[in-house]
């Protein structure tokens, strides 16, 4: 298999001022995702997705354990060129405008100035942006941020694409388009690594899903095999985590008095 | 071998450089460093009127007066730019976007060094326009040279330009990089024709020291914006530039010798009455020493992770 993440043993530790251990947001964990594969990383809040995410993208160093991503450490210069990086939150500049956003992150990638601004247009195009390219990301709505910030994660044409809840804000079109984004580049060979809470999405899009609590890899399998007419993602996902009794309602909401 | 070479180092300058285009384009686009300039620049017409007309004061005094507004000016807005690109970019997590691409966290940070100290130049160059015009006013009240006050008032007219810019949330950069350099050949056609003789020139070198503190502000406040949230850096970095001023006052012994080797000195670029060319370049190695050591240990920092 042609591994395009190796993850082996990967641990993250936080520590606090004094390099005393805080918490451990990622325990021994292991797993390989191959090149052209659409997994989903799954997990409650706090399990860890996102530490694990941001150790890919060499923005935090493990621990332990071994990591390489695209053949080589993630911080690699040569590896980062070939990633693309849609994060969770609206991370974008306020004050550039969206053709302005797309420039300056081509010039950081070391793209030429032509390829930069030829792929920018497109991208527009892409996410439906064209009309709104020369106003400030300041005053997008959620949903028209989400999509550029989507556009600049395929900027540097990459061929590993990490995507940290892609449709968190989206309406329903912008959300069928994203996902219809993501199958084309799994079609093209590329590479998709989905961090998200929305388990039909996953089912989706993914081909492989891999589910994370307390920063250890509980249950993966593929998509196909998981699901069927009486079991769909979400009773799966519960099925491994164990499911929380139900809380009732406080007093005061009308719930029963203790 | 030689072409490789330039080639892996086009490739870390390249970023590194827009970095730099970005924050100096954000700073000069925030209305916090356009309210500095225009309040220095509105001092600066009045500092030698009030110290030498109505306080009967000596010419030295409003030169030097002039000097301090400079630097302190140049120190203050470098510290707000050097809070607000850093602290900002880590505060809504934009600096993931860039340093998930191949530019390394110390290019980040020279990037960002740099272009908030790219942004002090237009404030620089008018607040040391104003100085000389000063200069030329203390060595004769009685002068009145209509065609330096036009200098000045293009150059307080182009700080309006952009915080009008910047409250109409248009771009800044053209408007500056053209007025500028339009506004420093005239004044200097100016003073060359008739009245040079008048200028102090002395206090160019002491200008170039003050731009100098200016990047030492932009990289101890770039530095503690990686620690600390925006209003505790700014505390903090008016903490130190205190502490510089009276720290040869104040250090004693072999720790106070530690203490005057660490902290920024800014008294190095202070030079009431004038300096010399050979000063200023020692001044200004001094900042870009100091900058370089502030940006290798900013980058050890980011790399234990904790702000992402």
């Amino acid at each position: 298999m042609d591994s395009v993440v190796s993850a082996e043993g990967l641990t993250r530790v936080f520590r606090d001022f004094w390099g005393r251990p805080r918490v451990t947001a990622v325990r021994e964990l292991s797993f390989d995702v191959a090149r052209g594969e659409v997994v989903g990383l799954l997990g409650p809040n706090g399990a860890g997705k996102s530490t694990t995410v941001k150790m890919l993208l060499g923005l935090l160093a493990p621990t332990a354990g071994r990591l390489s991503v695209l053949g080589a450490r993630p911080d690699d210069r040569v590896v980062k060129a070939r990633m693309g990086y849609l994060p969770e939150e609206s991370t974008l500049w306020p004050f550039l405008t969206a053709r302005e956003t797309l420039a300056f992150l081509g010039a950081v990638a070391g793209l030429p100035r032509e390829v930069t601004r030829e792929r920018a247009e497109q991208l527009l195009a892409l996410v439906d942006l064209l009309g709104a390219a020369d106003r400030r990301v300041g005053e997008y709505s959620k949903g028209m941020a989400r999509r550029l910030a989507l556009a600049q994660a395929l900027l540097g044409d990459p061929e590993l694409v990490v995507l940290d809840e892609p449709t968190s804000g989206l309406d329903p079109l912008g959300r069928r388009d994203t996902k219809e984004v993501i199958r084309a580049l799994a079609r093209r060979g590329k590479t998709v690594l989905l961090s998200s809470h929305l388990l039909g999405e996953v089912a989706d899009v993914c081909d492989r899903v891999l589910i994370l609590d307390a920063g250890r890899l509980v249950a993966s399998g593929a998509v196909r095999d998981l699901l069927g007419p009486e079991r769909d993602l979400e009773s799966w996902f519960l099925e491994v985590l164990g499911e929380a009794p139900s809380r009732a309602l406080p007093p005061f909401l009308g719930g029963p008095r203790p | 071998m030689g072409a490789l070479r330039r080639h892996r180092l086009g490739l870390r300058v390249r970023p590194a450089w827009a970095i730099a285009r970005h924050a100096a384009r954000h700073t000069l686009r925030t209305p916090a460093h356009l309210v500095v300039w225009l309040g220095a620049l509105a001092l600066a017409g009045v500092l030698p009127a009030l110290t030498h007309v109505a306080l009967l004061e000596k010419r030295r005094l409003v030169c030097d007066s002039l000097l301090a507004l400079t630097l302190t000016s140049g120190v203050a807005a470098g510290m707000l730019g050097a809070v607000q690109a850093v602290g900002g970019d880590l505060a809504r997590r934009s600096a993931a976007l860039v340093l998930t691409r191949p530019v390394g966290r110390c290019a980040w940070l020279a990037g960002q060094v740099a272009g908030v100290s790219l942004a002090l130049v237009p404030l620089w160059l008018s607040l040391a326009l104003a100085t000389l015009w000063g200069s030329r006013i203390a060595r004769d009240p009685y002068l009145v040279e209509a065609r330096a006050l036009a200098a000045y008032g293009l150059a307080l007219g182009l700080a309006l330009v952009g915080a009008a810019a910047s409250a109409r949330r248009r771009g800044f950069g053209p408007a500056w990089a053209v007025s500028c350099p339009l506004a420093l050949a005239l004044v200097f056609a100016l003073l060359a024709r008739e009245g040079a003789a008048l200028v102090d020139w002395s206090l160019l070198p002491a200008l170039v020291a003050a731009l100098a503190a200016g990047v030492l502000a932009c990289a101890v406040a770039a530095g503690l914006a990686l620690a600390l949230e925006p209003a505790p850096a700014l505390l903090a970095g008016a903490a130190l530039f205190w502490l510089g001023l009276v720290g040869d006052g104040l250090w004693r012994g072999g720790l106070g010798w530690v203490l005057w080797l660490v902290l920024p000195n800014w008294q190095a670029h202070w030079a009431p009455g004038g300096a010399d060319w050979l000063w200023a370049a020692r001044v200004g190695g001094y900042s870009l020493c100091y900058a370089a050591a502030v940006i290798l240990l900013g980058g050890r920092w980011l790399a234990r992770g904790g702000w992402a």
